[in-house]
């Protein structure tokens, strides 16, 4: 795995500021080669990176002054697109009490991770004592023609169950970050809560 | 984002809405729902032809505002969705919420009696 192209932006919690987004990630799947339904994938990545930024503007900083950082990647080997974000907001996500939106009715509220979970591969949270992290990985399907490695037809076989299905948060502790990680980050050297929320780590990104 | 209300007659009213439709646009389009339902429309049309860009906002002020008009006996009714748009409706169940046509002029002959 080798990373193609990153771009790292510093943006002001601000919601004028998200329009960014959708060039930044036209900009990065340029580097990529044809993909398949190429548009549908941009804008879900889109709408995925616009969500979780949404929520650390209106919920992490709830109207405070600050920045956070969004880094962009893309990888190949497989390819794919993650995306990162660190907030020093205040605002915290409860992953205890957030629960999927019930569809038997037109849901009108927390809509905004159900989304991020149905359109990305992987959703990760992790809270530190200053800081919160996010990571959203989309693996990305080549188009029909394009030469995939071994690594990337295997990928294509662990793609996530289908959209429709109703995700559930499984807290769990992201391998590599275990040696010292208690729950509620007792016994470590500083406070470290790490939650799958969709997926599960492939590999420790740099 | 440019948001556009007309009255088509004394119960039924049209949005449309051109751009991206997100949390930075709210207020603008609430207001414009506000607007109609005070004038006494309970049917309304939401055109999204020429809308680029939807998120879990707008999502639920859609939601919110199709609650309203079925309050009055009304119903709103969308029309004109793009194929990533429609995808977000679809994976968000709320497309089957309501009535979606593909074009306003389909969706206003639906109302016709009303």
């Amino acid at each position: 795995m080798s990373e193609i192209f990153s771009s790292v932006l510093v943006l002001p919690a601000q919601l004028q500021r998200l329009s960014v987004i959708e060039t930044q990630i036209a900009a990065l799947l340029a580097h990529a080669p044809p993909l398949s339904e190429a548009e549908s994938l941009r804008y879900n990545i889109g709408l995925a990176t616009h969500e979780l930024c949404t929520n650390i503007i209106l919920h992490a900083y709830a109207g405070a002054p600050g920045k956070f950082m969004l880094t962009l990647t893309l990888r190949d080997d497989p390819w794919r697109v993650e995306i990162a974000t660190c907030d020093y907001g205040r605002g915290r996500f409860a992953v205890e009490e957030w629960a999927p939106p019930r569809l038997d009715e037109p849901p009108a509220e927390r809509l905004g991770i159900f989304l991020m979970q149905n359109l990305m591969d992987k959703v990760a949270y992790r809270s530190e004592t200053q800081c919160s992290h996010w990571q959203l990985v989309k693996q990305l399907t080549l188009a029909e023609g394009q030469a995939a490695t071994g690594a990337q037809q295997e990928t294509l076989h662990r793609l996530p169950p289908a959209l429709d299905s109703q995700p559930t948060l499984q807290p769990v502790a992201a391998p590599g970050q275990t040696d010292n990680h208690q729950p509620n980050g007792q016994g470590s050297q500083h406070q470290c809560d790490v939650h799958w929320l969709k997926g599960s780590q492939i590999e420790e990104s740099a | 984002m440019i948001c556009t209300m007309y009255q088509l007659d004394s119960a039924v009213g049209m949005l449309e809405i051109s751009g991206r439709f997100d949390v930075l646009h709210l207020r603008q389009v609430q207001q414009k729902f506000d607007a109609l339902l005070t004038v006494g429309v309970r049917y309304i049309i939401l055109d999204l032809a020429a809308v680029t860009f939807v998120d879990s906002s707008a999502l639920t002020l859609i939601v919110r505002a199709m609650q309203r008009c079925r309050e009055r006996n009304g119903e709103l009714l969308l029309c004109g969705l793009c194929p990533p748009v429609r995808i977000i409706f679809e994976l968000t169940r709320i497309e089957k919420a309501f009535r979606v046509f593909d074009s306003e002029v389909a969706a206003q002959a639906a109302l016709i009696g009303c």
